[in-house]
């Protein structure tokens, strides 16, 4: 049954309803998969198969609202027989709110930064919520870039000012705006292109000058800070700030990198007119989405787009680019066509005769990646059911320490805080050298290994988590091994799994005079919460 | 897994590789004897300096507080510290270290990191920088920080952009030190084995690079409940003289096990945690000693810090040159800022980072110096104003790190291990 739903599945079209998408004339509806496959046949290779249903609704619940479906949504999802489900739940998942709140939070740390302990000079909330609202609009990258690049006023009022306010910095002469940051900023997370390294010299491997740069620093020479430490704001002067630069003793003339010399005195509008009308403008963003779903970007780092790092798949780098282009840059329609590629529902799993490596770099096969800190938080609160546990607040106190910050808070908040701090959310899981790339340290594997960590409150037999559920129905444990599965990695076990968890369990209950088959099957759950399966990606 | 991050951030370099390998060169050329571990000990609230390191005896604003002769030639600390006193031969004093910041929160993060707090990048604070730039046995943190009940907790930085590798292990209650070790239980290998047995099919189905990771990373924690750490971190079998000798004659609330709780006791067992912990190899220790904000009271609670600092101070700083250790051991004293010369009027000192002190001792440091200098009343620098990146790069030199390396966090542009500071040559062996 399962392998002609996985057929079907495999055959089933990836229809899309042209009445409600961008569809550019005369093309084919997806611009990645047949690039791909010519790069793939060229490179001699052959991609893996498509993933099976079990895989796909975890990646792209993961990818597209950040969390793991629940073991009902994982149930219905392999059970359905609907030959257009994949595509629904596309659908579905970006019409949802949740698909706007992980967007918009994973934009914001990429335009802000993630969060720091010092942000008198960014109104994270209300940014994110500013991004969360044009997104919902509709509104295009460009005109967020643009509206990001003009904005004005205080960071209360205009929470967008926050992009260009982050540089403003207080000295013993009150604010200053740090111009060769935003330059740096604007044109690494806008343009890919890393031109602030020309800053002190030119470039040695790279094609940029000094006066390249300071060609875009030019039009930020009446961009300022306004208001004290706690109205802080943007505003443009009449005439240019006085500013002295490292490195620098040349003239501020504005020129645009590749395109030239401003038209009008509105320097900043020209900058944004000219940032989103640049080649690299489409290229950079559709190259920063492919790396949040594919683990690694066609360019890399993604933000890097310097000759030594070329494209390993350069016709579908510029076949999107140019029809995200055309589609008025529409975020929506960029994810919607990764999703449905046939390129991103490859399996993960290694091809018979295939050099496995080779398949990975050239996305002919799914690259296993690490959960950022905030999709693990959310599969564990998922698939544990830990908001609806009882969590031991005098040890969760006890792990916090003397955080007066945490100290404030309910059980779970100062059980979240707990983690990202144990997880070192500071470092920007988002970061060129660290998207797909698991890192971890000594501790945070013995809280992983310690049982009774509160993190593992919802694993208990007792307590209100999902063994507890569980266990109130059901007193058979291999169908209870296999609802934690369908709860912990989406899937049905296989009938080897079930033998080996069910090994475990028997061996507890010989061991234990009381409760041994409970025991067994918390630390079966606990096993399962710790795999590679469940805390990478695949 | 260390290796393949570095060689990534380095590849993240891109064209800065010409250069920093220049700087590497001249770098190495200056090299000396260097430390192999750095001890710092973060004195929580900022600590004042005319109580502790540039005593003021006989001025006005100087109080009560007598000044000692120390085993160094000429140089006199407060009586309180009378113990320390004899190591100072040892050691060295920057009396003359200024900023702007004076906010726990900001001049924290800056005393952590030698950076000011910035947009769009979490600097790493200095111990992960040591744990990133230093090889330890696998099971063996790079850095752990000892923490203590009555400091205030402001977020102590982290790894920074350095991320998880970086990170330091943090030990709460120093009382119970190996707490995070005997959590694992008695079935961890019964445990592990079934998560590797669950992860079998998984890993070979689809090879790849971070199941290698995550593999390892169990493994090596796997050891580490017989490692020389978790032996290092078990105190239970210390002499109860050794312990007096760290942990004075104050007691705190008992807690079991002969260990007491509170702040004497977590700092005296915390010196003695960092000694155990530079013997088996880990290369940086913070150990906090909190309640050094003297706004009210200010000579009677300094009295009683020290107390607390300087039997704990001492006993370390002597049990590491008994063993041959200091040599190699980078010990750093100090807090956010220091306080105010002149009294407020509840006969308490205020925030003052316009020129405090900071002590060292051992590795790579010159005993018996005085660096900078503050006039008769402590109100202005006098000679050789001592910046933070100074300081840091300083320290960063003696550890054997380039304070000019550069690692790239994309939006900020290049920062380096130190933000452009210079280190103090006179100080440095």
């Amino acid at each position: 049954m399962r392998s002609v739903l996985l057929a079907l599945a495999v055959l089933a079209p990836l229809a899309q309803d042209p009445s409600t998408r961008f569809v550019p004339s005369g093309q084919d509806p997806n611009p990645i998969d047949a690039a791909m496959e010519s790069l793939w046949k060229e490179q001699g290779i052959s991609p893996a198969t498509l993933c099976d249903d079990a895989d796909f609704l975890r990646r792209i619940t993961l990818d597209l609202v950040g969390t793991i479906p629940t073991a009902d949504e994982a149930r219905a999802f392999i059970e359905s027989k609907d030959a257009d489900k994949r595509t629904k739940k596309i659908d579905a998942l970006i019409a949802s709110d949740a698909f706007l709140d992980f967007w918009s939070s994973r934009l914001a740390a990429a335009l802000i930064g993630f969060p720091r302990d010092y942000e008198y000079n960014v109104n994270r909330g209300g940014f994110q919520k500013w991004i969360r609202e044009r997104l919902a609009d509709g509104a295009g990258w460009d005109a967020i870039a643009q509206e990001l690049i003009t904005a004005g006023g205080t960071i209360k009022d205009k929470p967008e000012t926050s992009f260009i306010a982050q540089f403003l910095d207080f000295n013993e002469r009150g604010l200053r705006l740090k111009v060769e940051e935003l330059t740096g900023k604007a044109s690494s997370v806008f343009l890919g292109v890393r031109i602030r390294c020309a800053q002190c010299h030119d470039h040695p491997h790279d094609r940029w000058t000094q006066e390249d740069f300071f060609g875009m620093v030019a039009y930020f020479q009446k961009t300022d800070g306004s208001g004290d430490y706690n109205a802080i704001g943007v505003k443009t002067q009449k005439k240019p700030v006085k500013r002295k630069f490292e490195g620098w003793k040349g003239e501020l003339v504005p020129k645009f990198i590749g395109l030239g010399a401003p038209e009008s005195e509105n320097l900043r509008l020209e900058f944004a007119e000219q940032l989103t009308k640049h080649d690299q403008f489409a290229r950079a963003f559709v190259n920063r989405v492919w790396a949040c779903f594919f683990g690694r970007g066609i360019v890399n780092p993604y933000d890097d787009f310097a000759p030594q790092f070329k494209p390993v798949a350069p016709a579908a780098l510029d076949g999107l680019a140019t029809r995200f282009r055309e589609s008025k840059h529409d975020l929506k329609w960029l994810i919607r066509t990764v999703a449905t590629s046939k390129t991103y529902q490859r399996s993960s799993r290694a091809t018979n005769g295939q050099d496995a490596a080779l398949q990975e770099k050239l996305f002919a096969r799914s690259r296993v990646r690490p959960l950022t800190p905030d999709q693990l938080w959310n599969a564990i609160e998922r698939a544990t059911n830990l908001s609806k546990a009882d969590v031991d607040l005098k040890a969760i106190r006890r792990m916090v320490g003397t955080d007066p910050a945490a100290m404030a808070q309910s059980g779970r908040e100062m059980l979240k805080r707990w983690f990202f701090t144990l997880m070192a959310r500071t470092s920007n899981p988002d970061a060129p050298a660290a998207l797909g790339t698991y890192t971890a340290n000594v501790q945070m594997i013995l809280r992983a290994l310690s049982v009774d960590s509160p993190l593992w409150s919802g694993v208990r037999p007792l307590g209100g988590g999902t063994l507890d559920d569980l266990l109130l129905y059901d007193d058979q444990p291999e169908s209870v091994i296999a609802k934690l599965y369908l709860s912990a990695v989406g899937r049905r076990p296989t009938e080897a799994e079930v033998r080996r968890c069910m090994n475990h369990v028997e061996r507890r209950k010989e061991e234990l005079t009381k409760n041994g088959k409970e025991r067994g099957l918390e630390e079966v759950f606990w096993a399962l919460i710790n795999t590679d399966e469940f805390i990478f990606n695949h | 897994m260390c290796l393949s991050r570095r060689h990534f951030l380095s590849l993240g370099a891109g064209g800065f590789a010409g250069y920093a390998l220049r700087n590497n060169f001249a770098f190495g050329q200056d090299a000396v004897k260097k430390a192999k571990s750095c001890i710092v000990l973060w004195m929580d609230g900022g600590p004042s300096q005319m109580d502790t390191f540039d005593p003021k005896p006989g001025r006005p604003n100087g109080g009560k507080i007598k000044g000692v002769e120390s085993s160094a030639k000429g140089v006199i600390i407060s009586e309180h510290l009378a113990k320390t006193a004899t190591m100072m031969h040892k050691g060295a004093i920057i009396r003359s270290v200024t900023t702007d910041e004076q906010d726990h929160g900001r001049a924290g993060y800056l005393m952590h990191t030698g950076y000011k707090p910035a947009a769009a990048v979490t600097h790493p604070s200095f111990g992960s920088i040591t744990a990133y730039e230093t090889k330890t046995a696998p099971g063996i943190p790079g850095y752990v920080s000892v923490r203590n009940s009555t400091a205030f907790g402001f977020n102590t930085p982290g790894p920074g952009f350095l991320g998880p590798i970086a990170a330091p292990f943090v030990i709460d209650k120093p009382e119970k030190p190996d707490e995070a070790i005997r959590a694992l239980g008695d079935r961890l290998k019964e445990r592990v084995d079934l998560l590797e047995d669950l992860n079998k099919e998984f890993r070979e189905t689809r090879p790849n690079d971070n199941s290698d990771a995550r593999k390892a990373m169990i493994e090596a924690a796997k050891s580490v409940k017989d490692s020389p750490f978790a032996k290092a971190l078990d105190i239970r079998g210390e002499k109860s003289e050794t312990i007096e000798r760290y942990v004075g004659a104050n007691k705190g609330t008992y807690v079991g096990q002969g260990q007491y709780s509170g702040p004497a006791e977590q700092f005296g067992l915390g010196c003695l945690l960092a000694r155990r912990l530079v013997d088996c190899g880990v290369p940086f220790i913070e150990v906090t000693l909190g309640g050094w904000d003297t706004h009210a009271n200010n000579y009677n609670e300094v009295k009683n810090l020290c107390g607390i600092l300087d039997p704990a101070l001492h006993a370390m700083l002597e049990d590491l040159d008994k063993a041959g250790q200091l040599d190699t051991t980078l010990v750093v004293w100090m807090g956010e800022f220091g306080r105010t010369p002149q009294l407020n009027g509840g006969t308490g000192r205020d925030h003052w980072p316009n020129g405090y002190s900071v002590a060292l001792w051992g590795g790579g440091i010159g005993g018996g110096r005085i660096h900078g200098q503050t006039d008769a009343d402590g109100v202005k620098i006098a000679k050789d104003p001592v910046t933070v990146p100074d300081l840091f790069a300083t320290m960063a030199t003696a550890l054997g790190i380039d304070p000019k390396k550069r690692y790239i966090d994309r939006d900020a542009g290049a920062v380096r291990v130190t933000d452009q500071g210079t280190p103090i040559s006179a100080l440095l062996t």
